[in-house]
């Protein structure tokens, strides 16, 4: 196969993958406009009443309101402790590659698995599930290894020579951190508490395990899910997705700043 | 202009006044390991309470008994014995994980080509092409599970189009509420974790090793099987973790698209603290799973480093 | 206060099993330009990041300014570095990079901005202060992390092979850029490179460096003219080695007999004794060549050229002498024409020069430091500016 047919087989290929990509959610944007009943087709017209519906649900607000809170506190503290951690692996200490992996071990285990065991860990504890307790934990819990991740790899990439230079000049070890090490790497750890908010926002299952009474966006959802099947979940989705596409370039704009 | 000399230079200080931060960073200079201990102190804490002490709480509660009143602590193997004797559980597990293994090899093989084209591909749109492919990954996987129902149902996008297509006569149903959409929408779900992995290991590699091995006799397609392939080994392995492992422990998918043929190890798991609330029982099925993800990490370790893969940095 | 502004006192480093610097002694007095000069390993960085502060001996003491620095961390040291790749921060303007260490004492604004000035003066960037490094180009990066360093009138001033990144036109300006600022501002400069070319034209005295050891601590013309063990002798330019035995030893004058029989004469300073095997040193530059077996000369050896290699200002000859080892001879291209002055291939040629050219090498002993109250090298260092 030549170069170019193989490169135009690429480009067919890439298109193919991204329809496949995007056409669930190109349907369910769509549909949110769908003047019937039911999440799926036939079209019925043109309306805008499922989103007048949604502003009018009331449930969906507070919903909202805890995940935007929960998502918030979360990136904040997990944005913390992944951060502290990160600059503890500066250093080259003992037990080093084994306390690495237990750091990276909620990668692996699978988050029902996690759910599950926390409810029984706060059931014998007898504390009482609540958003910003046990979900907390939860929440802050899952997040954390991608926070240390990306902000390890950022610490990784950045010049020491400029802490060095610092430190050379003057500045002890906290005034070198305030005057260089933070600002060169403030936008990764913004990027990186934007990721852990996002993640904490969509997050389901660990969720369900360790919420009381209460109601995230995704747990309302599920519910809604169970019981009436109506267009106004296309539109809530819609609203979520718009709001992941501007995280994501907001991210992404962040990315370019750091260069 | 010349310096000042020797007089006006500042001594070096000897009795100087030394402030509780100067003791600080000299105490933190001086053993190193009290800083990493406190900027550890905190991650560890939260990881005992997150994962160390619910796994443990997983062990212990395998060994009770479940009863009519309800739980008691016990030591008693028969949960274990319970999940062995009917034949249901272990075809569930081996069910599961043939439905996990099915989707990370179409994972893989979907997304191996599309990563190549992203990663040595187009130049000029890739920020754009990235960030179509990051969109997906940043929205909840309950609402993309959610978005196969209006394509697969009875009234949806491909039966429309059958019909419209006049190929079938009456809708087809056997697209939803089978393994069949369980596995495409899991497929659909987690492409990004095998993508991005693999897009990373073959943008890091070095295009004049490509040129290398052309000049010294290597047809493309020898230069991807020799050079290309094994030096994007780490991120394919890496990709395959992540899906497996994510498509193991599905429980969104299965419950809303499976039906009752496409239901995985995890519903049946999570219906021990729902439904029948066999607390016991669960915490073996639950460390079953763990179990299942451990011996695959330890089998994918011998075919790449996971450290780096995840992240790590030693 | 003391003479020396930095002196290193048995000072050993190791990292794990490797010694990257080997009981290193020396002092260096106040004003003085310093090269440490080895290939790559040899521990001269690592001396330097001592001297700074980011690493600390194994064993051994570092004194600045005559006191012990033990201790004491980078920050509070009166010593500032330029770095291999400036390590300007780029997130603050080239004002703000100039003006930090003053920032960290506390300085007053008005007397900053007035230093910052007269500095990018010195270096001469006038009115670069509200650019950031990225919009300068290498050469000025490099001036900018000078005065970054300089401003604070350190004790003395490290810089770790600052001109590698530079292209050859531009390294050579810095080169004496970095000499007239020395000479201007009088402070202590310890210099790294591995490029001895550069150790040579800039430096006042040079400590050459091998596996962390320091092989010899001399001038420049004493390091070329006179190395004190065969790894300078071989570091630094070119040299031929003729290994032969000492037959007999007269005061300085010592007459090695080589294997093929071949007597020479040589000076030599310390212990020759006959009956041990030497080299003789001799630099390619300083044979002469010849068609014609002079009348009188020291030391003359018979050979014929096998090749040559044209250098522009020079020719390259290697010449096979009777029975033994390959000897090059450096020739300026004097002659109009290369082309009529060349001595083909296969001529019988007599290679012939003086007995101090030479220079007898026996087994690396403890190499003799040079004392920088000797005369003769403070006479060679103003010879030198």
């Amino acid at each position: 196969m030549t170069d170019a047919r193989a490169r135009w087989f690429l480009r067919g290929y890439g298109t193919a993958v991204y329809i496949f990509l995007y056409t669930p959610i190109v349907m369910l944007i769509v549909l949110s406009f769908n003047d019937t009943n039911s999440i799926t087709l036939p079209w019925g017209g043109f309306t805008l009443r499922w989103y007048r519906a949604l502003a009018e649900n009331q449930s969906l607000f507070v919903s909202l309101k805890n995940s935007l809170t929960l998502g918030l506190i979360t990136a904040l503290l997990s944005t913390v402790i992944g951060a502290l951690a990160a600059f503890a692996f500066r250093s080259r200490f003992r037990g080093q590659v084994a306390a690495m992996r237990v750091l990276l071990l909620p990668f692996v285990i699978p988050g029902l698995t996690i759910g599950v065991a926390l409810l029984l860990l706060f059931h014998a504890l007898g504390v009482r599930p609540g958003l910003l307790t046990t979900t907390l934990v939860a929440h802050v819990g899952f997040t954390l290894p991608y926070v240390f991740v990306l902000i390890s790899t950022r610490l990784h990439r950045f010049d020491e020579s400029l802490e060095e230079a610092a430190m050379d000049l003057g500045a002890d070890e906290i005034t070198t951190f305030w005057q260089v090490t933070f600002p060169l790497i403030r936008p990764g750890i913004v990027g990186s508490a934007l990721f852990a908010f996002t993640l904490s926002f969509d997050e389901f299952i660990r969720t369900l395990f360790t919420i009381g009474n209460d109601n995230t966006l995704p747990i309302q959802i599920w519910s809604t899910l169970g019981s009436m099947v109506s267009p106004e979940l296309n539109a809530i989705a819609t609203l979520i997705v718009a709001a992941s596409f501007a995280l994501v370039i907001v991210g992404e704009l962040l990315r370019r700043r750091e260069r | 202009m010349a310096i000042e000399g020797a007089a006006a230079r500042p001594a070096l200080p000897t009795g100087a006044v030394r402030s509780a931060r100067q003791d600080l960073l000299a105490l933190l200079n001086r053993w190193g390991w009290v800083k990493v201990l406190l900027f550890l102190m905190p991650a560890c804490l939260l990881l005992m309470v997150y994962l160390v002490i619910p796994i443990v709480m997983l062990i212990v509660m395998s060994f009770y008994r479940s009863t009519l009143f309800g739980v008691v602590p016990d030591f008693s193997w028969n949960n274990y014995l319970h999940f062995l004797r009917n034949p249901m559980f272990p075809n569930l597990l081996l069910r599961s994980i043939r439905l996990a293994v099915t989707v990370t090899a179409i994972s893989l093989l979907v997304s191996y080509p599309f990563a190549y084209f992203l990663a040595r591909g187009t130049r000029r749109f890739r920020t754009t092409l990235l960030i179509l492919v990051m969109v997906p990954f940043w929205t909840s996987y309950l609402i993309r599970t959610m978005s196969w129902l209006p394509i697969l149902g009875i009234k949806g996008l491909v039966n429309y189009s059958l019909m419209t297509l006049q190929l079938v006569e009456s809708p087809v149903e056997a697209f939803l509420f089978n393994q069949f959409s369980v596995v495409l929408t899991l497929i659909h779900i987690y492409l990004p974790y095998m993508v991005v992995p693999i897009y990373l290991s073959l943008d890091r590699l070095d295009g004049r090793l490509l040129e290398a091995a052309s000049d010294l006799g290597a047809t493309p397609l020898r230069t991807f099987w020799h050079v290309t392939l094994p030096l994007s080994l780490p991120g394919v392995v890496g990709g395959i973790v992540m899906v497996f492992i994510a498509a193991f422990g599905a429980y969104v998918t299965p419950k809303l698209l499976g039906g009752s043929s496409g239901i995985m190890f995890g519903n049946v798991l999570a219906d021990q603290y729902s439904g029948t609330f066999n607390w016991p029982f669960g915490a073996v099925l639950a460390l079953i799973m763990i179990a299942v993800v451990l011996g695959l990490l330890v089998v994918a370790s011998r075919f790449a480093r996971l450290d780096a893969v995840f992240g790590a940095r030693a | 206060m003391s003479d020396f502004d930095l002196e290193f006192r048995n000072v050993t480093k190791t990292f794990g099993d490797v010694r990257a610097v080997d009981d290193a002694t020396f002092q260096v007095r106040r004003g003085e330009f310093l090269s440490l000069l080895g290939p790559s390993g040899c521990g001269k960085t690592t001396s330097l990041r001592m001297i700074a502060g980011f690493e600390r001996p194994t064993s051994g003491e570092i004194f600045l300014d005559g006191r012990p620095v033990g201790a004491t961390p980078p920050y509070r040291r009166n010593v500032n570095t330029v770095f291999q790749h400036y390590a300007l921060f780029p997130h603050k303007t080239v004002l703000d990079n100039v003006a930090f260490g003053l920032r960290m004492k506390r300085r007053p604004p008005a007397q900053i901005a007035e230093r910052v000035d007269r500095m990018l003066a010195l270096v001469e960037l006038p009115g670069v202060g509200r650019r950031f490094p990225h919009q300068l180009s290498g050469g000025q990066q490099q001036r900018v992390a000078l005065a970054r360093a300089l401003i604070n009138e350190p004790t003395v001033l490290l810089l770790d092979e600052p001109l590698g990144a530079l292209d050859l036109k531009v390294r050579r300006r810095m080169q004496q850029e970095l000499k007239r600022i020395h000479r201007e501002v009088g402070v202590t400069f310890v210099y790294v490179t591995h490029d001895q070319e550069e150790a040579l034209t800039m430096s006042d005295r040079i400590a050459v460096m091998n596996h962390g050891r320091i092989e010899q601590l001399d001038t420049p013309s004493g390091i070329y003219e006179r190395p004190a063990t065969r790894f300078v002798a071989g570091f630094i330019g070119l040299t031929n080695l003729l290994r032969g035995v000492v037959e007999a030893r007269h005061d300085r004058d010592v007459v090695v007999r080589l294997a093929s029989g071949a007597r020479l004469r040589a000076e030599t300073a310390d212990g020759a004794v006959p009956g041990a095997e030497v080299d003789v040193a001799i630099r390619p530059e300083k044979i002469q060549m010849t068609a014609v077996r002079p009348a009188a000369a020291d030391n003359c050896l018979e050979g014929h050229v096998t090749n040559f290699v044209y250098q522009g200002a020079a020719t390259e000859y290697q010449v096979t002498l009777a029975d033994s080892p390959e000897v090059r001879v450096i020739v300026q291209n004097i002659g109009e024409t290369w082309r009529a002055a060349v001595v083909p291939v296969g001529t019988r040629v007599y290679l012939c020069w003086s007995r101090g050219a030479g220079l007898i090498l026996s087994d690396a002993a403890e190499a003799p430091q040079r004392d920088p109250e000797d005369d003769e090298a403070a006479a060679e260092r103003v010879a030198w500016r």
